[in-house]
């Protein structure tokens, strides 16, 4: 176990590397930050002098030396746009993405299991003929679309629930909530659905296919025969034969949620990462996005080491190595 | 009973689903905007949202009204007793949000922060100024090392800062904990989701009706709308033309709108006999002839894009600038499309059968900026003019265009100052990086006698002598040598509930204090 810890990080240090020195080199080639940070009144002179204070009027390779030295010393640099440390402003922004994006997992967990297994237990019921049909819809709707129609539909039409934001937020522990208050849980329905609808369909999709192949094995025959219920058989049984896709894709899905909700966020106007990190690439932001980057790297590497350790608790053939 | 349970919990639901609705009693003004300030530091960053938001929390010496007329601010008076002076009197009644009295001491501070700090992105608006004196606590005299006529217009950008605050707290907490003399002070901001402000009781020009005011960046154009059309917000900036339908249709919101600041304009290589991406047929560049650019105006059907692709929302523009800004011209008018005109114009040019070029455009920086450039390209195609659309976005566009690699191409400019001079300045004089004039002359226009004229302008501070040189220079550019080719102002288009009273800006700044709602 240590050896494979040591060998991940090492792994993850290898990925850091490469994504900063990928990410660098396109945010240099795409332009000049200063000609956007400058009113266009600004004089040449003004102009040189802001680039120079940046150290934007260096060569590229120096350019990636001092910002790595400072990184290494834990200083990512701070945001042309905003004069703030940019690992602060992504800091600030992470409650409100992860509280989307666990909300749209819950929601498309604890929908999408009982209903893929329920499509597999009986494929003929009309049930599931709706769930598939509606899984198929699910996995295909664009998700700006379906953000849009929900706004327009529960918020413009019907006014039932807030079209954009947080709403209230409360401090728990310095960290700032939103599922806490009923306003900040209102909040979270509309973005949290239209994220989790794609999720829910893939689950769903995934574990109907799973549990048909599982329950055509023998040892499903062999329990038949040693007399379990068949509720036994399928919900305790089965059910742990099945978890590990579904682990793997439920990891791999959280990680994308989290990096980029970009389009939920930007529809519903949640004050997230993705938000933040959109500007920053359009305005040339690159300490903001280089930070960004890095720790969305990082959280990958991270949630691929945890998926690893939950196959173990899975299937105990399995052994970190 | 199961049933009665269940009515139970619908009863309960529709509790919860209304309590923010009355919590709304307070009545709290809610702005949603298209973006967020970057900074509340007045001095960081120079562009409208942020300046907007800056102007509610800080006064400057003087200040803007709607139609951008030079207004007292903290400054109730001011004379120049010769070219190179400028004398302030300032209030005696006014107080920075934390209690402090305003004196003269802060003046000087605070244009000196602005000239020298590192990060300051105003320094245009005063490196002008040579040195700032206090007379006496309420007297601030001003020097220029040359005559500069729109020091006031400059000044009225730079917002006042306390100089025992900044002294004491530091530049970089200036942004979260702004404290100003303005209207409002700042209650609560959580970036990217709202900001604040609570009226300030204690304001020199008395206290704002509006009491609370929410501002919360709603960056996307569908979402800002659905957030009107439902009531969550109160007032919208840039409404997508294409929503104005549908907010007009719906009771309780309307649509406002005015001319904004904003020119849209095709600027012309005229610096080399070979240029990039302009060729005739002997390999040279046709733009140098004015008859080939005046043929590009007559040949360019603004009516037709106006009411197409801009559905409506745009002013058709026969000048540089628009009727608010200072140095406009009441005698010029823009010509009327006339083909066939063009074409006469080509052919005493020698090109009647056309030539090559390509037209750059930026594709995410003006409204519709990519179609407007592909209408002009269609109608000068008509024309027997080989034409091709290179659509870029703005942050590869602009570095493009500064190092000269383009021919011809579609930029806009805003004379935010409400000042001709700062088109006369940064695009119709001669290039000259030295003197800081040209910066935005990517054409590399160059006429000596339209630079004696603008340098004229600048050295006097008599307004009269001012217009009739700003006037003259733009008559030589426009009409003579066609340096440019104006094709329309943007319209600045706003929605907002019935129950807020307000007229539009000119700079399309919010000022809350000049609000009110009704109920």
């Amino acid at each position: 176990m240590p050896g494979y810890i040591l060998k991940r990080i090492l792994q993850s240090i290898v990925v850091l590397l490469c994504v900063s020195v990928v990410v660098f080199a396109i945010m240099y080639l795409s332009g000049d930050p200063v000609e956007m940070l400058l009113p266009p009144e600004a004089t040449q002179q003004q102009v040189d002098e802001l680039r120079a204070y940046l150290g934007l009027d260096k060569p590229f390779h120096i350019q990636y030396i001092i910002f790595m030295q400072k990184a290494l010393q834990g200083d990512l640099g701070r945001s042309f746009v905003f004069n703030k440390p940019a690992i602060t402003l992504i800091v600030e922004r992470i409650p409100a993405t992860m509280e989307l994006a666990l909300f749209a997992m819950l929601l498309a967990v604890m929908i999408g299991l009982p209903a893929g297994m329920y499509a597999a237990v009986k494929p003929d019921s009309w049930l599931s003929k709706i769930i598939m049909s509606g899984s198929l819809l699910g996995i295909s709707l664009p998700v700006f679309w379906l953000g849009i129609i929900l706004v327009l539909v529960f918020s413009v039409i019907l006014g039932w629930l807030p079209s954009s934001g947080r709403g209230q937020t409360e401090l728990v522990c310095g960290i700032r909530l939103g599922f806490v208050t009923i306003s900040g849980l209102k909040h979270l329905i509309l973005p949290g659905l239209t994220i989790a609808v794609f999720q829910l369909a893939l689950i769903v999709r995934l574990v109907r296919a799973g549990m048909m192949e599982v329950l055509l094995q023998d040892f499903i025959k062999f329990l038949q025969a040693k007399g379990l219920s068949r509720q036994r058989i399928i919900y305790v049984h089965a059910f742990k034969n099945i978890l590990i896709p579904v682990v793997t894709i439920i990891g791999l899905q959280l990680g994308n949620i989290i990096a980029f909700a970009v389009v939920t966020e930007s529809i519903f106007a949640w004050p997230g990462m993705g938000k933040l990190v959109i500007d920053a690439i359009h305005a040339l932001d690159r300490p903001v996005v280089m930070a960004y980057l890095l720790i969305v790297s990082l959280m990958f590497v991270f949630l691929n080491f945890i998926v690893d350790v939950v196959y173990t608790f899975l299937d105990p053939r399995i052994r970190l190595k | 009973m199961r049933k009665a349970h269940w009515h139970l919990l619908c009863v309960m639901l529709a509790i919860t689903l209304t309590i923010p609705f009355s919590a709304l009693a307070a009545k709290p003004l809610i702005q949603g905007a298209a973006s967020e300030p970057r900074s509340l530091d007045p001095y960081f960053h120079s562009e409208t949202p942020t300046n907007s938001m800056n102007n509610n929390i800080y006064d400057g010496l003087v200040g803007f009204d709607g139609e951008l007329n030079v207004v007292p601010g903290l400054a109730e008076s001011w004379d120049t007793p010769d070219n190179l002076t400028w004398v302030f009197h300032l209030r005696k009644d006014v107080k920075f949000h934390d209690g402090t009295p305003f004196t003269a001491d802060d003046v000087k501070f605070s244009i000196e922060r602005c000239q020298t700090w590192p990060k300051s992105g105003f320094k245009s608006t005063v490196n002008m100024i040579d040195a700032v004196e206090v007379v006496d606590p309420y007297t601030v005299k001003i020097t220029t090392p040359k005559p500069y006529g729109i020091l006031h217009r400059k000044l009225a950008q730079v917002m006042i800062m306390s100089k025992a605050y900044v002294e004491k707290q530091g530049d970089e907490v200036q942004s979260d904990t702004p404290n100003g003399t303005g209207a409002y002070k700042l209650k609560e901001w959580i970036k990217g989701d709202h900001l604040t402000l609570e009226a300030n009781a204690d304001y020199f020009r008395g206290a704002p009706v509006i009491k609370e005011v929410v501002a919360r960046p709603l960056t996307n154009d569908a979402t800002r709308t659905a957030a009107l059309l439902s009531g969550e917000v109160d007032i919208i900036d840039d409404v997508p033309v294409r929503d104005v339908n549908r907010i007009e249709r719906q009771e309780g919101v309307e649509v406002v709108h005015r001319p904004g600041l904003r020119l849209i304009y095709l600027q012309m290589d005229q610096g080399r006999e070979i240029s990039p991406k302009a060729k005739g047929a002997d390999g040279k560049n046709p733009l140098l002839d004015a008859r080939v650019r005046r043929a590009i105006y007559f040949g360019i059907d603004e009516e037709a894009i106006v009411k197409h692709v801009m559905n409506g929302f745009a002013f058709p523009a026969g000048q540089f600038y628009p009727e608010a800004v200072f140095g406009y011209d009441p005698e010029i008018f823009r010509p009327a499309y006339n083909p066939e005109k063009a074409k006469k114009l080509l052919a005493e040019a020698g090109y009647a059968d056309g030539f090559t070029i390509t037209i750059d455009s930026p594709n995410d920086r003006y409204i519709n900026d990519e179609k407007i450039a592909q209408a002009v390209a269609a109608d000068l195609a008509r024309l027997g003019i080989d034409i091709k659309v290179n659509a870029l976005p703005k942050k590869t566009f602009f570095p493009m265009t500064d190092r000269l690699e383009s021919s011809f191409f579609l930029i806009g400019w805003a004379c935010a100052d409400g000042d001709a001079s700062g088109f006369l300045d940064g695009i119709a004089h001669s290039y000259d990086k030295a003197r800081g004039f040209g910066r935005y002359n990517r054409g590399r226009y160059s006429n000596p006698e339209v630079d004696k004229h603008i340098e004229s302008a600048a050295a006097t501070v008599d307004q009269e002598a001012r217009l009739k040189a700003m006037q003259a220079a733009q008559e030589i550019a426009l009409l003579r040598d066609q340096a440019f080719i104006p094709l329309h102002f943007q319209v600045d288009i706003y929605a907002k509930s019935d129950r807020v009273n307000w007229k539009p800006r000119a700079d399309h700044y919010f000022r809350y204090s000049d609000m009110s709602l009704k109920d």
